[in-house]
């Protein structure tokens, strides 16, 4: 092995190391192999593959796996030192948890991407919590549901409910009264058309309320302790929508417009008995206990 | 056999339902723990993953493995793990999804039985009142009214006897009216409903109309039949084409003459049916 | 075809026809039947039997088919008929506003003996009118108010197999010297012996139908617009077949000039544009403007207000069996077609437990269906497959016709038990009532009525008093559920 040979596999090593970096560095996605192979065709694979390695377990590189193919990704050294002080377990599980970003991620789905077993993972979690490097956050989406995100992180709403929710709890009764007020807004805004008269066309068209319209309304009315978007608004006069008490049809600037509407038809006769609404209807026979002779919802409506 | 730190009760256990794992705080600041798994397989060791400590669960096996089932069952999982419960519908995972989780229908205890009508928390809508509802109500007796009192109301002849004897006699009388009756145009029916009695008056009609070597053939033809107690269905079976040129009132007229002792013969007779003597009787009218 | 509905069926004819025929009726409903065979399973006397098959098909409820022989027959009951006549106050009552009292009466007598002779009509209609007026001026009255009848459609021939289509509904010849005879105890053959009427249930259906959607749409907008829409569909009749899923196109100028010509709603004249504009740019979409040519002209979209209609009474019943969150999320998966349950806990606003407590009681009663779509990448851990919520229209119609049956069979058993129960008073009701207007008829007034009246003491009296308004509460149930099966029957029609 003559001087220069080894000086230029040296010239070799450096280059590679450089190179990778700045391929890693400029796809924050990771490079796969091939990648290498064929941006820096002109290092020989039994160079590369050991600068990578170097780079691997000096942790500037990280090994990930996506649909059968390696793919390695740059990892900052600036972040790298958060998690000084953790082992590799610690390391895998924060990093997992940083992916996962202010939605947050379930402690069954920490468990199959590190593979750790249930003890381990506990641990793990624990620790890195009493570091304050994570936290757990009670999700709105299914009670008891916590889900694991970085400490410094504010939750995304999807994980909060955003304004509907206190404490991870739905204040439904908040959601009824502004689906009432918001209602008794369009009612009170079609009445006043009706009264001010011109053409049915011009009657129909003054009813229509913008949302903005509403959510001042609303703000105005100071009911609410949080501050509502006009998104929220939107939502509560979607529930009105869904009640049939109002449509919705958008105006030409692409902005949603509602108004109140009534119904074509009277609740029908089926439920105008107890039978029609009965809980118990499928146990109700001729014979048996539950009877309509001896029925004691048919007796008391009888008897109104 | 080790010894064990303590013996907890399993209700003092915190249940987490994402992993089906019983936790309890461990003096090392960890927490001991077993799995629903652990526990169904008569497992009574929780241990600490961080330290050497181990508690014994107390827990009844059977009321354990009944809550569980009670749990699993709601979720259609049967009791193998991963198994698709039999003809039940939901697989933890749709139900997962629309979220019922086991830990949500722990049984609570019950000491009495279900009230036979759970109270209803709802009224029916009010029925709708206004004076062609009212009209309504009325048209609909004025014509149960009429249908209850025509004579297409019919009632069975035994109830006739159970009444008492003054009321049997009106309803015989009535039942005479010709206006009670109810007529029947019997070419627009098949046959074999029309009454004897009518019957027999349209043979009448028939043989006084027919010429002497039709009868001649047709007593012959009778005179075979009851000898051979051929089905009376075959017999009639040769008068229809003749009976459906009759015009159509005549029928209706005998109708009301014979209703009544059409009438009391099943009153007398009410055994008589599916019997063929009339056949044979019939013999003596030509 | 239901165990349910056949429990109805007994009902209906058990109150109508007593329990032979009910007997009788509920064996062919369950299967086409010889009659040796129901004899054998009615346990009823043969002559009877025979009595009630002929009632049945008298009344056209129940229809035979010969066999070979061309004397012994198989008998069908006629269901959807027999559920008719819970609807005929209704019929009567629609001919009465349609036309008059006297004509109600020609369609009360056909309703009753299931089908007459134009003669047997008229002879039955006099009996009853006949007081203080002259008989023969009477009679050709109500030749003349038959006849019209006939030519509206509200009656039509019994047809027989050699009847071609377009004598349904030709005149029958009624000589009423004839009629004149037998009014006066003679006997004389009938001009149109043997040519039975029937009610033309389709044509009564057509204007309840009718009066429906002008209701609905009075209900929806104004009474402007209601107006506007029963024009429209009188004008619909002049091009198009009766129960056609979409209509010809209605020139609007044609209903402008009717309205105008009735001048009864001068606001619906001064506005007429902007009124066929509201309604035709409703998003239920009744009516669709299909020509421009003078003043354009406008279909109207009878499937699909019957599909509308129907909706709404399925979210009315989910609205009141459940509540108004059930409801709610019923539109949002009905608007959606298929949807995820986490998307329905968001847009409906209502807490997720709350929410899948609602999901799981809509699906239970057949409400919603779920589909669920593995997903396509193998994915590991619980989200393997998604799941969907959806609504299967034609299964809950299906499911709230027998809601309908079960109510009715619940409401006229308990009709018939709280009449049972009290039998003795209502007999005694009865007898006294009867005695008390024998009475009067005499011309005895005063003293010895009032003592006979009090032989039902006060509390009877309330008693009775209660009973008569429970009665009263129940038979207009069963006629306000019989409007509910009418509008499904509707939307089925145009399915």
């Amino acid at each position: 092995m003559s001087k220069s040979e080894s000086e230029s596999r040296e010239n070799n090593e450096i280059e590679s190391e450089n190179r990778i970096l700045e391929l890693a560095k400029s796809k924050p996605n990771g490079i796969s192999n091939n990648d290498i192979k064929t941006e820096i065709s002109n290092i020989p694979p039994e160079v590369w593959t050991k600068t990578v390695n170097k780079l691997l377990k000096t942790g500037v590189l990280e090994l990930f796996k996506d649909k059968g193919v390696l793919l390695y990704k740059y990892k900052d050294p600036s972040k790298k030192t958060e998690v000084k002080g953790s082992d590799n377990e610690e390391k895998i599980v924060y990093k997992i948890i940083e992916e996962a970003g202010n939605k947050g991620i379930w402690i069954r789905d920490i468990r199959f991407k590190s593979n750790l077993n249930m003890t381990q993972l506990n641990k793990v979690l624990k620790s890195l919590e009493t570091k304050k490097f994570i936290k757990a956050v009670k999700s709105v989406a299914a009670s008891k549901k916590k889900v694991y995100m970085l400490y410094n992180l504010e939750p995304d709403s999807s994980v909060t409910g955003g304004a509907w929710y206190q404490d991870q709890d739905f204040e439904s009764e908040f959601v009824d009264i502004l689906n009432q007020q918001c209602f008794r807004f369009l009612e009170g805004k079609r009445e006043s058309a009706i009264k001010l008269g011109g053409g049915p066309l011009m009657c129909r068209n003054r009813s229509y309320v913008t949302t903005t319209d509403v959510h001042k309304f609303i703000s105005e009315l100071g009911i609410s302790k949080v501050q509502l978007s006009v998104d929220d608004i939107e939502s509560i006069l979607y529930t009105v929508v869904l009640d049939n008490k109002a449509e919705r049809t958008v105006n030409s600037n692409g902005e949603y417009l509602y108004r109140a509407i009534k119904p074509f038809l009277d609740p029908p006769g089926v439920v105008r008995t107890t039978c029609g609404i009965c809980p118990i209807v499928d146990r109700c026979g001729d014979s048996g206990l539950i009877n309509p002779k001896s029925c004691k919802y048919l007796t008391s409506w009888l008897n109104d | 056999m080790s010894v064990f730190h303590d013996e907890i009760e399993i209700e003092d256990f915190e249940y987490d339902e994402e992993e089906e794992m019983y936790h309890y705080p461990c003096p090392c600041g960890d927490r001991f723990c077993i799995s629903k798994e652990e526990l169904l397989a008569g497992e009574e060791i929780a241990t600490c993953p961080s330290c050497s400590l181990i508690v014994r669960v107390i827990y009844d096996l059977e009321t354990f493995i009944d809550e569980i089932t009670e749990v699993s069952k709601m979720s259609g999982r049967g009791r193998g793990r991963g198994g698709r419960g039999g003809g039940v519908s939901f697989n933890r995972e749709q139900l997962n999804a629309i979220g019922i989780t086991p830990g949500d229908n722990l049984p609570v205890l019950i000491t009495e039985p279900p009230p036979l009508y759970p109270p209803l928390n709802r009224k029916p809508v009010p029925l709708q009142e206004s004076l062609e509802c009212d009209y309504l109500i009325i048209l609909r007796q004025n014509i149960l009214d009429q249908m209850q009192a025509s004579g297409a109301y019919l009632r069975m002849p035994q109830a006739l006897e159970k009444i008492n004897k003054p009321q049997q006699e009106i309803s015989k009388l009535l039942a005479q009216l010709s206006s009670i009756k109810e007529k029947f145009d019997w070419q627009m029916l098949p046959a074999e409903l029309r009454p004897k009695a009518v019957a027999r008056r349209m043979k009448i009609k028939e043989s006084k109309s027919v010429d002497v070597d039709t009868r001649l053939n047709q007593l012959e033809k009778q005179e075979n039949n009851s000898v051979e107690a051929m089905d009376v269905t075959v017999k009639e079976e040769g008068e229809v084409p003749e009976e459906e040129e009759e015009p159509i009132e005549n029928y209706e007229d005998e109708d009301i003459d014979d209703g009544t002792d059409y009438a009391n013969n099943y009153f007398d007779n009410g055994e008589a049916y599916e019997d063929e003597e009339d056949n044979l009787d019939d013999g003596p009218i030509y | 075809m239901s165990a349910q509905q056949g429990l109805v069926v007994r009902l209906i004819l058990l109150e109508r026809f007593g329990d032979i025929v009910a007997n009788v009726g509920e064996i062919i409903f369950q299967n086409p039947n010889s009659l040796y065979h129901i004899a054998k399973s009615t346990k009823v006397p043969l002559g009877k039997v025979k009595e009630a098959l002929s009632i049945l098909i008298k009344h056209n409820l129940a229809s035979f088919k010969l066999n070979v022989d061309g004397i012994t027959a198989v008998y069908t009951l006629n269901i959807k008929n027999v559920f008719l006549m819970l609807r005929f106050p209704k019929f009567i009552n629609l001919i009465k506003t349609k036309f008059d009292e006297e004509v109600e009466i020609l369609v009360e007598e056909i309703l009753l003996k299931g089908c007459l002779t134009g003669s047997e009509v008229i002879l039955k209609a006099t009996a009853r009118l006949q007081e203080n007026k002259n008989i023969s001026v009477l009679i050709q009255q109500l030749k003349d108010k038959f006849a019209s009848l006939v030519t509206a459609k509200y009656v039509i021939k019994l047809s027989t197999p050699t009847m071609k289509e377009e004598d349904l509904f030709a005149l029958p010849n009624i000589d009423l010297k004839k009629l004149l005879i037998v009014l006066n105890g003679g006997s004389e053959t009938l001009s149109d012996a043997g040519v039975y009427w029937t009610i033309n249930f389709d044509r009564f259906h057509q204007d309840l139908r009718d009066q429906l959607i002008v209701n609905a749409v009075t209900n929806k907008f104004d009474e402007n617009i209601g107006e506007l829409m029963r024009i429209l569909l009188q004008q619909m009749y002049v091009r198009t077949a009766p129960w056609v899923p979409s209509s010809n196109p209605v020139p609007i100028l044609e209903v402008k000039e009717i309205l105008k010509k009735r001048n009864t709603h001068s606001q619906l004249i001064t506005h007429f544009e902007q009124y066929v504009n509201i309604l035709e740019q409703d998003s239920t979409g009744i009516i669709r403007k299909v020509g421009e040519a003078s003043g354009g002209s406008y279909q109207i979209e009878m499937k699909h207000i019957f599909n509308q209609l129907v909706w709404e009474t399925i979210e009315h019943i989910v609205n009141e069996k459940f509540d108004s969150k059930a409801s709610r999320i019923f539109r949002l998966v009905r608007s959606r077609h298929y949807i995820e349950p986490e998307q329905i806990q968001n847009l409906v606003m209502i807490p997720a437990k709350e929410a899948k407590r609602i999901l799981y009681q809509l699906l239970e009663e057949n409400f919603l269906v779920v589909n669920e779509l593995k997903r396509s990448a193998p994915n590991l851990g619980p989200n393997k497959s998604f799941t969907l919520f959806h609504i299967r229209l034609d299964q809950i119609i299906r499911n709230i016709m027998e809601l309908c049956y079960k109510s009715l069979y619940n409401i006229m058993t308990r009709r018939q038990h709280e009449k049972y129960l009290n039998k003795r008073l209502i007999d005694k009701k009865q007898r006294v009532d009867t005695i008390t207007h024998g009475m009067r008829v005499q011309g005895i007034s005063g003293d010895p009525v009032l003592d006979i009246e009090e032989m039902i003491t006060p509390p009877e009296t309330e008693i009775l008093n209660r009973i008569g308004k429970m009665l009263q509460k129940l038979s207009l149930t069963e006629l306000q559920i019989d409007d509910t099966m009418f509008s499904l029957e509707m939307y089925l029609m145009y399915d």
